[in-house]
């Protein structure tokens, strides 16, 4: 790594503050865990760090009515474990602890793996799924931003500079719904997602009311795949009806070829991952399974 | 860019050692203090043979920058043994040859010693997955795996 200056500052103004001086030579870093291979590998160059560490109410998870908040600092294994998320988002701890590792998971945070934004990070398709936001400071002036609308591109967000993202916030999920998350990856433990579907749905009486599908690691950013989410509007939930809305979720991928999958296998495990989270949500949301 | 003076609490012990910003708790650990039990492997997050515990969970080290544990208490191998009792873990990884080349050893007893302090008595499933996040390319699993389930049978085996 090239030599830098780590800042530690107490409170969000200060940090906020000292990213603005540095700008383009200042990076923030939370748990290190995605930053410090960058750093290592020359990915990215830059002289300042400007730690989150002491900065206080960051870290805790809290309620306000069925709305959950989770500071950007809580660690994966903290989102996994808790039973605040569990019952409300339970897809949310799963993709949590399908992470990495227990070690990275102790040290990496909700809020970078949000801000880091790589195709294949597990929390975001969940997050998308609940329809969650996040909250971004300048300091002086916050700003509520849809997950939906945060991402650009691989590593590319709506963060600018000087800003930091605060919170994670997520909706009352609402009755008769069900969020499912499936990831594919190519061993047990330590691999990140070849392809990953969260799927949610709402029922009413024998229809299905409304549904949305977010595709992971198969496009330049986490995704909603409009087409197939429109389908499931007002149908008769059949096993028929949600084969091909995962054959339109595959169709509307548009993944790439690289070391851990050709981009025509992506689409077959998008396929395959949306049908088996298709079921699992509306037993689900129809009172079965678990 | 000059250097931070920082105060590390290893082993129980206190260090007062002085390094560039930069520097991970893995490099301060074994190139300033001399605790060398603790294993330099990918040094990308991967392998786990870094793994040390900070107040009481299992960390990697090579993933720390060592200024952001000032003021933690950092467990390495070193500090596991009581006087020359071997902790219950390392006494079943020598016991029942759970240990080859050595080098994932610490890592993993940690790994382990953290878990068992976390789950006393777990299945053979649960200890694979606890160690899922370290690599070992000589021993295989099944032997360590082993020796974690006989350690959990010995009084003591969540002491950390
Ligand atoms: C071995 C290994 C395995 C991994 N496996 C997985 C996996 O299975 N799935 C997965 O999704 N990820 C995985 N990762 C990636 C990483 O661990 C996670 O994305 C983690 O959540 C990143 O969080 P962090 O706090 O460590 O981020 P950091 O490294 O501290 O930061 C990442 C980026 O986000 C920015 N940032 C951090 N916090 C904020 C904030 N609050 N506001 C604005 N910007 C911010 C930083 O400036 C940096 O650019 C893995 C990493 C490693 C090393
Ligand atoms: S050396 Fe740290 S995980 Fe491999
Ligand atoms: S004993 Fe050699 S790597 Fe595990």
């Amino acid at each position: 790594m090239r030599d830098f200056i780590i800042h530690e500052p107490d409170n969000i103004g200060g940090a906020c503050s000292l990213l603005l001086e540095f700008g383009t030579q200042a990076r923030i870093i939370a748990g290190g865990t995605d930053l410090l291979v960058d750093l290592k590998q020359h990915n990215i160059e830059i002289s300042h760090l400007v730690s989150l560490a002491k900065i206080g109410g960051l870290k805790s998870i809290t309620t306000i009515g069925d709305e959950i908040r989770i500071g950007a600092l809580v660690s994966l294994n903290e989102v996994a474990e808790s039973l605040t998320v569990k019952k409300r988002l339970r897809a949310l701890c799963k993709a949590a602890a399908s992470m990495a590792s227990k070690q990275i998971r102790n040290q990496g945070t909700i809020g970078g793996n949000i801000a880091s934004a790589v195709p294949s990070a597990d929390l975001p398709p969940a997050l998308l799924a609940a329809g969650a936001h996040v909250i971004i400071t300048s300091g002086e002036s916050e700003r509520k931003v849809p997950m939906s609308n945060f991402f650009y591109g691989p590593r590319k967000t709506v963060l600018a500079v000087g800003e930091i993202l605060t919170q994670v916030v997520i909706p009352s999920i609402g009755k008769k719904t069900a969020i499912i998350y499936k990831k594919f990856k190519l061993r047990g433990a330590n691999a990140l997602a070849v392809a990953s579907v969260a799927t949610r749905i709402t029922v009413a009486g024998n229809l299905i009311k409304e549904g949305r599908i977010v595709l992971g690691a198969v496009a330049p950013v986490p995704m909603i795949a409009e087409l197939a989410s429109e389908m499931l509007a007002g149908q008769i939930p059949s096993h028929n009806l949600f084969f091909r809305v995962a054959e339109a979720a595959a169709a509307e991928a548009k993944p790439i070829s690289d070391i851990r999958g050709s981009r025509e296998y992506r689409k077959e495990l998008i396929q395959v991952l949306t049908k088996q989270s298709l079921d699992e949500a509306f037993k689900r949301a129809t009172g079965g399974g678990d | 860019m000059g250097d931070r003076s920082i105060k590390l609490i290893v082993n129980g012990y206190s260090y007062n050692v002085s390094v560039p910003a930069e520097t991970t708790l893995l490099e301060v650990l074994r190139e300033e203090l001399q605790l060398t039990g603790t294993k330099f492997g990918c040094d990308t997050g991967e392998c786990g043979a870094c793994t040390v515990l900070i107040d009481g969970r299992p960390f990697r080290s090579c993933m720390t920058l060592a200024v952001e544990v000032e003021g933690k208490r950092i467990t390495t191998i070193e500090g596991l043994a009581n006087g020359g009792e071997l902790h219950p873990v390392q006494k079943k990884f020598v016991e029942l040859q759970a240990i080859q080349c050595g080098f994932c050893s610490p890592g993993m007893i940690l790994t382990a010693v953290a878990f068992l302090g976390e789950n006393p008595k777990p299945t053979r499933q649960e200890v694979r997955r606890a160690i899922s996040g370290n690599i070992c390319r000589c021993t295989g699993y099944q032997k360590i795996v082993e020796a974690v389930i006989a350690a959990s049978k010995i009084n003591g085996g969540g002491r950390k």
